[in-house]
């Protein structure tokens, strides 16, 4: 090699040294993008949606009312009958207040009007919830019973007041409530979260069904121990004191004359029908609540004359003090029952009743 | 060879460094998905069944638009269907891809309006809220476990009862999906880098052991030198340039100073015997 070649020579090299590396440039460039786009196209893919779970398949019914709801509704009712009561306004009761209870508030403010003293007569349930009785019965209409306390003092006797849902856009309401029975051994219930099933009027299992037990006590009231001879049904202070009551009243129109010479005293009480409901308790029974109406009527015997001295709540009703004919009150009652099983046995016993003086007339 | 391969294995591990970490970033599957719905006249309710809330887990975030405010209810189950047997509405019934919520228009001859609708006794739960009304997932499925347990229970959702139910619902869920070249990609490219490494330091000092042992030869051997007036054995001559290199590699023929005896080649006769320095190895290699 000459020295005039060597110009020639490094160019050469340096030629030979560019290539190479180009394409290797362009071969790694390119392969990295291929592996890229594989790479990426490796991305793995989820699954396709599945069925929304369903959880494991309930095993015993739920209670279809919470505690929270008791607490919600029973304040209103008491709001609602505060109300109502304050503005002598039965419209105010609405719509936690219904049926019967509606009717018997709406004739007592009438009474009221004429003698204001019947306005310490009318019972106000409490706000406060002692014991919510809840059903696992999902179809309508639905019941459900609180035990709550009573609106006057906190040692007061508390009311079983009776909730029911007419349909699922109603709102619960009660028709009526009835004041414990005092000195009465009371069933035992299911726990608020474990609920009970409703009974209705013919349900079994039960030493009577609910309609036969109403039946039974609304006989009894009327015509007193003689009408149930198999003793079905128990002793209770609501019984005792209206029984009680038509004595003395009997006693003091026939004072000085024969038994019944001068006058009669009879009080017939019926079942007014549409409102029923009940719940099972622990032990198989239940406890079921009603309305009973009842009529007292003083039949005065031809010739006689039945005459206050003075005026009463009821002669300021009627608006005289003397009758010849026959001298009426007509009252509605509010009761609660506990009727043990059949398999259990026993008496039918009557745990509660509010009642309200609804009329007074007399000729 | 040794080097421009071990070049190319760290490039290539580096190259796999790389696409693991893009797996893991910008190549990674989405850390959640929203399924949703537009409704476009969904009636005065709409009802999202038991379940439609986990279809992609037990965490998440429910959105639901309205025109107003959106209340959401809760209450047993049947109660809402009971509630609204004779009234036209919509059931968000799943999610018929990742995206999409299936729906189901029901009663479509029934009522299109609800009075009051948050004031019913069948309700276990109502919250109102500006729209959107955000549900999380997590705390909805606490609470059905809780004091009073509900699971799986239907969610009720109205706005004012005139109004639809809602404009638009949307249920994000978290994903934990990975790609899973992602440890392969880290593995491999870092297996063939230390490789690539381990050969280029192994290249580099061979290389060194070479240019030690040239070294001894040319400076221990009179064969070396050139004598004048003949070429160099293969040994090329840069005219006029000043060979770089190792001093040793350099050898001058003629006594004195080299630089300043050694004539311009330019104008030398290449076939005259004057006095020229000669490249050693290392220049021969450039």
């Amino acid at each position: 090699m000459t020295r005039h070649d060597l110009p020639h020579i490094a160019l050469k090299e340096t030629t030979m040294n560019s290539r190479p590396v180009g394409r290797r440039g362009l071969f790694l460039g390119a392969g990295s993008l291929v592996a890229s786009g594989l790479l990426a196209a490796c991305t793995t893919e989820p699954a396709p949606p599945e069925a929304p779970p369903t959880g494991a398949p309930a095993g015993d019914p739920t209670p279809v009312q919470t505690v929270e709801q008791f607490a919600t509704i029973v304040p209103e009712i008491n709001a609602a009958v505060v109300a109502a009561d304050e503005a002598r306004d039965a419209a105010q009761l609405a719509p936690r207040v219904s049926g019967s209870a509606v009717e018997f508030r709406t004739a007592a403010y009438a009474m009221i009007a004429k003698a204001e003293e019947w306005a310490e007569d009318l019972k106000v349930p409490g706000t406060e919830l002692i014991v919510p009785m809840t059903s696992v019965t999902a179809e309508f209409p639905r019941v459900a019973i609180a035990l709550v306390q009573d609106s006057v003092a906190e040692d007061g006797v508390p009311y079983f007041m009776a909730l029911q849902q007419a349909d699922a856009k109603s709102s619960y309401s009660s028709w009526g409530w009835a004041q414990q029975a005092v000195g009465i051994e009371m069933p035992v219930v299911a726990n608020e979260q474990i609920g009970a099933e409703q009974v209705t009027a013919d349900s079994e299992g039960l030493v009577m069904t609910p309609a036969e037990a109403l039946a039974l006590y609304a006989t009894v009231l009327t015509d007193g121990d003689a009408a149930d001879p198999e003793d079905l049904l128990a002793a209770n202070p609501f019984q005792t004191g209206t029984h009680e009551r038509i004595q003395t009243e009997r006693s003091e129109l026939n004072a000085g004359v024969e038994w019944n010479e001068a006058a009669t005293v009879r009080e017939i009480y019926t079942v007014r029908d549409g409102e029923l409901l009940g719940l099972r308790t622990d032990d198989g029974g239940a406890i079921v609540m009603g309305t009973l109406m009842s009529t007292r009527k003083v039949s005065i015997k031809d010739g006689a004359t039945m005459r206050y001295a003075e005026d009463n709540k009821y002669t300021k009703v009627i608006g005289k003090k003397e009758f010849t004919t026959e001298y009426i009150r007509e009252y509605g009652t509010h009761v609660a029952l506990y009727i043990p099983s059949q398999d259990a046995g026993g008496q039918v016993q009557p745990i509660g009743a509010t009642q309200t003086a609804l009329n007074a007339r007399g000729s | 060879m040794q080097r421009p391969l071990a070049v190319l294995l760290i490039l290539i591990g580096i190259v796999g460094l790389v696409l693991g970490r893009l797996g893991e970033t910008t190549w990674a599957p989405e850390t959640e998905t929203t399924a949703s719905v537009t409704l476009d006249d969904p009636g005065s309710a709409v009802v999202i069944d038991p379940g439609v809330l986990y279809v992609g887990g037990e965490e998440g975030q429910v959105v639901i638009e309205g025109a107003s405010d959106v209340s959401v209810i809760t209450a047993a189950n049947g109660d809402i269907d009971a509630y609204l047997e004779d009234v036209r509405y919509t059931r968000i019934t799943g999610a018929s891809d990742w995206t999409t919520l299936s729906t189901q228009e029901v009663n479509p001859e029934g009522a299109a309006e609800l009075v009051d609708p948050t004031s019913s006794d069948l309700w276990r739960s109502v919250e109102t809220a500006p729209s959107p009304f955000t549900i999380e997932i997590e705390e909805f499925r606490a609470a059905e476990n809780g004091e009073t347990p509900q699971p799986y229970r239907s969610l009720l959702i109205v706005t004012d009862g005139t109004a639809p139910g809602a404009d638009k619902v949307s249920i994000t869920w978290p994903v934990e999906a990975e790609n899973e070249w992602v440890p392969f990609a880290y593995a491999g490219g870092a297996a063939i880098a230390v490789i690539g490494l381990v050969l280029l330091v192994v290249s580099i000092g061979g290389r060194r052991r070479d240019e030690d042992e040239d070294s001894s030869i040319e400076g221990g051997e009179p064969g070396g030198l050139t004598e004048p007036g003949e070429p160099g054995p293969a040994a090329p001559v840069l005219p006029g340039a000043v060979a770089g290199g190792s001093a040793a590699a350099v050898t001058t023929v003629s006594g004195g100073s080299p630089a300043a005896d050694a004539p311009s080649t330019e104008d030398e006769d290449p076939d005259s015997a004057g006095p020229v320095r000669l490249l050693g190895d290392d220049e021969e290699r450039r």
